[in-house]
C-alpha cells in the first residue's frame, strides 16, 4: 500500500510538472511562431476536430456571459440602461439586493417558498464589468480564437477589449497578426488592426495602410453594414489626417448610401464640401 | 426446545411463471441437533434457509426460531451463516471482514481481536489473514465464510453447503470441526449434496423436491424402514424419484 | 445505530481502496495548474476563469463520485450475494440502505471536501480570492447536493439496474439545471388550479440548481442570506428523508 502511494505521488507529480510545463512552452512557442508568421497547429487542437468551432462559439458567448457578470442578458435595453449608470450598477449590498428582489416578488400573486427560495438563490441583476475587471474576459476570446483560429469575431472583440479598454496595444497588434495568418482575406481584423494603430498608437501611416488593406478586401456582396460604416469612417479620418479631402468625401458619401437618415455623416459631407479637395 | 419450527410453509417468488417454490414445508429441528437438509438443484433448500435467516419479506406458514420471529433481531444475534456462493468484498482482508461483522454484533473490541485469531487459526487463514479478497480461490473464500458464521459464537449455525470448493483435507478439517461444534452444544443445520458428508455427521435430515418434504427423521429409522441394507445414496435416489440408475 | 455507522465506515473504507477518487484528485490537480499558469496578453491577475472552470469540475468529478458510489450500493451487493451474509446478521435493510447512504454521502463529501481545498488554495494564489462567507456557503451547499444525489441514486437503482441508474441519475440533474429556472418563472406567473398543479410538480422535482454556487463564486456576487442557507438545508433533510423511506420501504419488500 506504502509503495504503491509513493508511485502514485510519483506519477502525479511527473504528469503535474509536464502539465505546468506545457502551457509555458506553448506561450513561448506562440510567441516565436507569431513572429516568424507560421500557423499554430496544436495536435489536442486538431484531434478536436470540427467540434471545436462549436467549443469556440460557446468560449465566445462566455466572452459575453463573463461581461455581464456571470448572467445572460436579457436584451440590449438592458445594456444600455446598465451603461448609462456607469460604476453603480453592481449591488453595493445584500439589502438593496434582496429589496429589489422582493419588490418583483410582490408584484405578482402569492408564492409558496420554495420557488421564493429559488428566485432569491438566482442571480437576476443586470451588470457590466468596469475597469480593471473587463480583463476577465480575455480568456474565453483567446480559448475562443485557439480553438477555432477562423472565429474572426473573436479576434476583433478580443483586440478590442486588450487594445483600446485594457490599453495593451502592442498585444493586440500581435493578436490581430496572428488572426491575419489564419484568414488573410478578412476585413475585419484589418479594421481592426487599423483601428489600434489609429486610436492607440497613434501611427496614422500604418494605420492607413491597414484600413486600405481592408478597403481592398470589401466587396458589395458584404452585408455587415455597421463594419463599413466603421471601417469608411475611420478611412476617412486618416485620408483626412493627410489632407486627401476628396477620398474622405467619397468615403462618407459611401456611408450615406448605406445610412441615408445619418443627419451627422450628412453634416460632415456639407462640411467637408466647403473645403479645398487636396490640403 | 424447537430451534427451528415451520409449519406448513408456502412460497411464492412472484415473477413470472414462477411455481411456488416451498408448498407446504414442515420442518422442526431441535436444539443441540445436527440437522441435514437435501434436496436436488432447485428444491427450495436455499429459499428455506433464506426463510429461517429472515431474507423472505413474504411467505405463508408459520415460521419461528428459538420462539421468536426470523427477522428478530435478538434472534439474529445468536444464529450464525455459511452462505452457499461465499462472496465477501473484495476491498476488504478476512482480519477487517471478520472485525466489522464482530462490531456487529457489539462484540468488544478485545475480545473481538481474541476470537478472530482463534477463527484465523481455525480456518487455516493465517498466511492469507491481511491480504485483500480480491485475489482469494473459491476454497479460500469458503474459509472465510466459515470463520465469518463463527464470529459470534452462535447458538444455531446455518451451513448452505459448507464443503463446496474445498480440497480433501480442508473438506475433513471441516467436518471435524462441524463435530467439534456438535459436541459444544451447538445446534447445526445444513444443506449439503456430499451424501457421504450427510450420513458421516447428521442426526436427522430432511429430503425435499420441487418444494415439497418428502422425507424426514433420524437416518438410522429412514434406512431401516427400507429393510436396513440399503446405502444412503440408495435410499437417497429412490425418494427423490430419480431413475439414473 | 452502531450498525448504520459500521455500514458508512465500510463503504468509506471502499472509497480509498478503489482508484477513483485518486485519478480524479490528479486530474483536477493538473487541469488547476494548467489553468493558472496560463498567461493572457500579458493581463495579470486575472482569475474568475479558474474560479469557473475549477469549481465546475470538481462539481462535476465529486458528482460522478456521488453517483457512481451511490448506485452501486445495493445492485453489487446484491449481484454479488454479499447481501446476504450481512442481512443475517442483526442488521435490517433499514440499517443496511442507511448505512449505505451514508457511507457515500461521507465518502463523497471527503472527496469533494478534498477537491474544495485544493481549489480555494488554488484560486487564493491569483486574483481577488473568494469572501469567506461564500467560501463556507459553498461547501455546506456542496455537501447538501452530495447528500440529495445519492439518495436519489439509491433509489433508482432499487427500480433500475446500475447503468440505467446512473444513465437516469445524470439525465435527472441536467434536466433540472437546464429547466428548473424555466419552471419556476411559469409556477410564479400562474394562478388558480393551474398555480396549485405547477406547484406540486415543482415541490416534487429535486431542486439540483439551488446548490451550485458557481456563478457567484467565479463573479464575486454576494452570499445569500443565512436564512435561505437554512432553508435550503432544510429541505434537502426533508427530501433526503423522503427518498430514503422510499428506498427503505421498497427493499423490505424484495426478494434477495
Amino acid at each position: 500500500m506504502y509503495r504503491k502511494g509513493i508511485s502514485l505521488i510519483y506519477i502525479g507529480s511527473l504528469i503535474t510538472l509536464l502539465f505546468f510545463l506545457t502551457p509555458a512552452i506553448d506561450n513561448y512557442r506562440y510567441n516565436f511562431f507569431s513572429k516568424k508568421g507560421v500557423a499554430q497547429e496544436d495536435m489536442f487542437y486538431k484531434t478536436l476536430g470540427d467540434i471545436r468551432k462549436i467549443f469556440s462559439d460557446y468560449s465566445y458567448i462566455k466572452a459575453d456571459l463573463y461581461f455581464h457578470g456571470g448572467i445572460y442578458k436579457k436584451d440590449e435595453k438592458e445594456c444600455a440602461k446598465t451603461e448609462d449608470a456607469h460604476g453603480e450598477d453592481k449591488c453595493a449590498d445584500d439589502n438593496e439586493h434582496f429589496h429589489k428582489k422582493n419588490d418583483k416578488l410582490s408584484s405578482v400573486s402569492k408564492i409558496s417558498i420554495l420557488p421564493y427560495i429559488g428566485e432569491i438563490i438566482r442571480i437576476s441583476k443586470h451588470m457590466h464589468l468596469h475597469g480593471k475587471e473587463e480583463q476577465e474576459i480575455l480568456p474565453w476570446l483567446y480559448y475562443s480564437t485557439r480553438l477555432n483560429p477562423e472565429n474572426i469575431d473573436a479576434y476583433v472583440t478580443g483586440s478590442y477589449w486588450i487594445g483600446q479598454r485594457l490599453n495593451k496595444p502592442d498585444e493586440a497588434i500581435k493578436f490581430l497578426r496572428e488572426g491575419l495568418i489564419h484568414n488573410p482575406g478578412s476585413w475585419e481584423i484589418y479594421t481592426q488592426l487599423g483601428e489600434v494603430y489609429f486610436v492607440n498608437k497613434k501611427d496614422y501611416k500604418k494605420a492607413l495602410f491597414n484600413f486600405e488593406k481592408a478597403y481592398g478586401l470589401i466587396t458589395d456582396k458584404n452585408s455587415d453594414k455597421f463594419g463599413k460604416r466603421e471601417l469608411y469612417s475611420f478611412l476617412a479620418a486618416s485620408y483626412e489626417n493627410f489632407g486627401d479631402i476628396e477620398k474622405v468625401l467619397e468615403l462618407y458619401r459611401k456611408i450615406l448610401a448605406l445610412f441615408p437618415q445619418d443627419k451627422a455623416v450628412q453634416k460632415k459631407i456639407i462640411s467637408f464640401q466647403s473645403r479645398p479637395l487636396s490640403q | 426446545m424447537k430451534y427451528i419450527e415451520i409449519e406448513k410453509l408456502y412460497v411464492n417468488y412472484e415473477s413470472k411463471n414462477s411455481k411456488e417454490a416451498l408448498q407446504g414445508l414442515d420442518l422442526n429441528v431441535y436444539k443441540g441437533q445436527i440437522y441435514g437438509f437435501l434436496g436436488p438443484n432447485g428444491a427450495g433448500k436455499t429459499t428455506t434457509i433464506k426463510i429461517i435467516l429472515g431474507l423472505i419479506p413474504r411467505y405463508k406458514g408459520k415460521v419461528l426460531i428459538m420462539g421468536a420471529s426470523p427477522d428478530n433481531l435478538s434472534v439474529k444475534q445468536k444464529i450464525g451463516f455459511m452462505p452457499e456462493i461465499a462472496n465477501y468484498y473484495w476491498y476488504l482482508t478476512p482480519r477487517e471482514l471478520l472485525y466489522m461483522y464482530a462490531q456487529i454484533f457489539g462484540i468488544s473490541k478485545k475480545n473481538a481481536l481474541a476470537k478472530i485469531e482463534k477463527l484465523i487459526d481455525l480456518s487455516d487463514l493465517k498466511d492469507a489473514a491481511d491480504n485483500l479478497m480480491r485475489t482469494f480461490s473459491k476454497g479460500m473464500m469458503q474459509k472465510v465464510s466459515f470463520a465469518q458464521a463463527l464470529i459470534n459464537d452462535p447458538d444455531l449455525l446455518i451451513l448452505d453447503e459448507p464443503t463446496s470448493g474445498l480440497d480433501p483435507v480442508s473438506r475433513i478439517k471441516m467436518r471435524d470441526v462441524i463435530k467439534e461444534l456438535h459436541r459444544e452444544g451447538k445446534t447445526i443445520f445444513f444443506s449439503s449434496h456430499e451424501l457421504s458428508e450427510v450420513e458421516m455427521i447428521c442426526d436427522e435430515v430432511a429430503i425435499i423436491k420441487d418444494g415439497k418434504l418428502l422425507r424426514a427423521g433420524k437416518l438410522g429409522d429412514l434406512l431401516k424402514k427400507k429393510g436396513g441394507s440399503t446405502t444412503f445414496e440408495s435410499y437417497f435416489l429412490s425418494i427423490i424419484g430419480d431413475n439414473y440408475r | 445505530m452502531r450498525q448504520i455507522w459500521i455500514l458508512a465506515q465500510n463503504t468509506i473504507k471502499a472509497l480509498i481502496r478503489k482508484k477513483d477518487f485518486y485519478v480524479f484528485f490528479i486530474m483536477l490537480l493538473v487541469l488547476l495548474v494548467s489553468l493558472l499558469s496560463e498567461n493572457f496578453f500579458g493581463a495579470r491577475n486575472v482569475s474568475r476563469y479558474i474560479k469557473d472552470i475549477g469549481f465546475f469540475c470538481l462539481w462535476l468529478f465529486s458528482f460522478i463520485i456521488a453517483v457512481t458510489f451511490a448506485s452501486k450500493q445495493l445492485p453489487e451487493e446484491i449481484d454479488s450475494k454479499t447481501i446476504l451474509p450481512l442481512l443475517a446478521k442483526p442488521v435490517t435493510r433499514t440499517h443496511f440502505i442507511l448505512g449505505r447512504f451514508l457511507g457515500t454521502v461521507l465518502a463523497s463529501s471527503s472527496a469533494y471536501t478534498i477537491f474544495y481545498f485544493l481549489y480555494i488554495v488554488v484560486t487564493s494564489i491569483k486574483g481577488e480570492g473568494i469572501a469567506f462567507s461564500l467560501v463556507i456557503q459553498a461547501y455546506i451547499m456542496g455537501i447538501c447536493f452530495l447528500s440529495l444525489v445519492s439518495a436519489i441514486s439509491i433509489l433508482l437503482t432499487l427500480y433500475l439496474t446500475l447503468s440505467a441508474g446512473i444513465t437516469v441519475s445524470f439525465v435527472i440533474y441536467f434536466a433540472i439545471i437546464w429547466f428548473a429556472d424555466k419552471l419556476r418563472a411559469i409556477v410564479i406567473s400562474r394562478t388558480g388550479i393551474e398555480s396549485v398543479l405547477l406547484n406540486i410538480v415543482y415541490y416534487v422535482i429535486p431542486h439540483y440548481e439551488f446548490y451550485d454556487l458557481r456563478v457567484r463564486l467565479a463573479h464575486s456576487w454576494e452570499a445569500f442570506p443565512l436564512w435561505v442557507l437554512s432553508g435550503v438545508i432544510v429541505y434537502t433533510i426533508l427530501y433526503t428523508s423522503v427518498v430514503l423511506y422510499i428506498s427503505c420501504s421498497k427493499l423490505k419488500k424484495k426478494f434477495l
